[in-house]
């Protein structure tokens, strides 16, 4: 377990699950996507991305757009080799960082129900970012129910993710 | 074939040492950058925090300034208003003064005016009493000098003189009558006329009087109405004097027509023998059918008593 230096210990917790959540082998591009998102965040110093939170009207709401953004950006450059599924969670702890960012900063408290609020912004902004409708997510589900009442595509779907991790 | 899978042993063994340091580093550099990130937090938390306070200083001060500039400018507020209220009692009392004074040079030159024409219609009625005076000594004078003109002729036994003389009584005693009768007429016209006048001059010194009253007691209180009630006033003085003056005009008019009747009185009496009254030979006069008709010697009535101590 890394150590954190999150200054909220809610946010703490929630990115110390997000890290425990994070598949072995995808790991390290987590690791990287996350530096990356930090030290681009980070960058200018008093004049950097993560520094203009100050002058934020809607402190969490921004937090959260722009960790999606940058972390869409990063995509971008790294000509979509980022990989999707180390992409969001990285994402989601860019934004815990930036919410304990602000909340230090005295911008905005934030406690549970913030969290909430953020968590539910950051899934409906990143399907926007991937291009995922409401339709398509209730195919996935149609789908994922398919697979569930069939006990031969649910063995399958066991042995590939133990051959995964 | 073994050292062959030994290399590729030790290669896996480097690839995961790689992939550890690897990890690690990429841990380091996630904690350093939290670290930078929190002390850019503070920082601009402090920059945030001094901020404000200078904000709230500055706006203390400026809530300060505000509040001395806005005491200020009540204090000036309030000092203009002292001055202004001052200006317009000042002012007040000016228009007062002044709708005084104008009163009361007003009431005096029309006391004055009033006083004048008081004086001059008592000089008139005073002189149109010397005049009447006048008259009527002339007229005794005219009388008596007939009389003992009658006298010597009823002496002298000259009956056309002593008809002449009694004809020169009787005419003088009728005209006499007559003169003094229109005479007194004129007069107590020309006395009606001045009690006129006079009605008006009191009425208009009355309305002076209540014009200075209300100057005193409401000009400044009821500055409008006040002035409005002036202007009435005002016009209503000027009326009068119109009136007042219309009637000094009546009463001169009457008073130069009583003048010029006293004026013509000692020649119509002078020549009364020679152009008015005459006589026939046996006495009886001619061409006067209202006067009374001489009777045969001396009519006690017109001799009026015994003149030149004549026979009765």
């Amino acid at each position: 377990m890394a150590q954190t230096n999150f200054h909220n210990a809610d946010l703490a917790a929630l990115e110390q699950q997000i890290e425990a959540g994070v598949p072995a082998q995808l790991r390290e591009d987590y690791q990287k996507i996350v530096v990356a998102g930090m030290k681009a965040g980070l960058k200018g110093g008093p004049n950097s991305i993560l520094a203009q939170l100050r002058n934020s009207k809607d402190p969490l709401n921004d937090c959260v757009k722009g960790a999606v953004n940058l972390t869409s950006l990063l995509r971008r450059m790294s000509r979509n080799t980022m990989p999707i599924r180390a992409m969001i969670p990285a994402a989601m702890t860019l934004m815990l960082q930036a919410l304990d960012f602000a909340d230090r900063m005295g911008m905005v408290k934030v406690g549970k129900p913030e969290i909430a609020q953020a968590t539910k912004l950051f899934a409906d902004l990143i399907f926007q970012a991937n291009h995922i409708t409401n339709a398509q997510l209730q195919q996935v589900a149609q789908k994922t129910q398919g697979v569930m009442n069939n006990p031969q595509q649910l063995q399958a779907l066991r042995t590939h993710m133990k051959g995964v991790q | 074939m073994a050292w062959f899978d030994a290399g590729a042993g030790l290669a896996e063994a480097g690839k995961s040492v790689a992939a550890f340091a690897g990890a690690v580093g990429l841990e380091h550099q996630k904690a350093e950058l939290e670290k930078e990130r929190i002390v850019l937090a503070d920082q601009l938390a402090g920059a945030r925090q001094d901020k404000q306070n200078l904000f709230t200083t500055s706006e203390r001060l400026s809530t300060q300034d505000f509040t001395a500039a806005e005491n200020k400018a009540n204090r000036e507020n309030v000092l203009e208003g002292h001055r202004i209220s001052a200006g317009a009692t000042i002012a007040g009392h000016q228009i007062s003064a002044a709708a005084s004074m104008k009163a009361a040079e007003l009431s005096a030159a029309s006391h004055k005016a009033g006083i004048q024409m008081q004086i001059d219609a008592m000089k008139d009625v005073r002189d149109v009493e010397i005049q009447k005076g006048k008259l009527d000594n002339i007229l005794k004078q005219g009388l008596s000098d007939a009389r003992t003109e009658l006298t010597e002729a009823m002496k002298g036994g000259d009956q056309k003189a002593i008809n002449a003389a009694k004809s020169k009584v009787a005419a003088l005693e009728y005209s006499s009558q007559d003169d003094v009768k229109n005479a007194t007429l004129l007069l107590n016209s020309a006395k009606m006329k001045e009690q006129d006048w006079g009605r008006a001059e009191a009425e208009v010194t009355k309305l002076q009087a209540d014009l200075t009253k209300l100057n005193n007691n409401q000009a400044t209180a009821m500055l409008p109405e006040g002035k409005a009630a002036i202007a009435k006033m005002e016009a209503q003085i000027a009326m009068q004097q119109r009136r007042a003056q219309q009637l000094k005009v009546e009463y001169d008019t009457v008073a130069r027509q009583y003048e010029a009747a006293v004026k013509d009185l000692p020649t119509f009496s002078t020549g009364l023998n020679a152009n008015v009254l005459k006589y026939d030979a046996e006495g009886n006069r001619i061409g006067a059918p209202t006067a009374p008709a001489p009777a045969a010697g001396p009519p006690a009535g017109l001799i009026g008593g015994n003149p030149a101590g004549g026979p009765r």
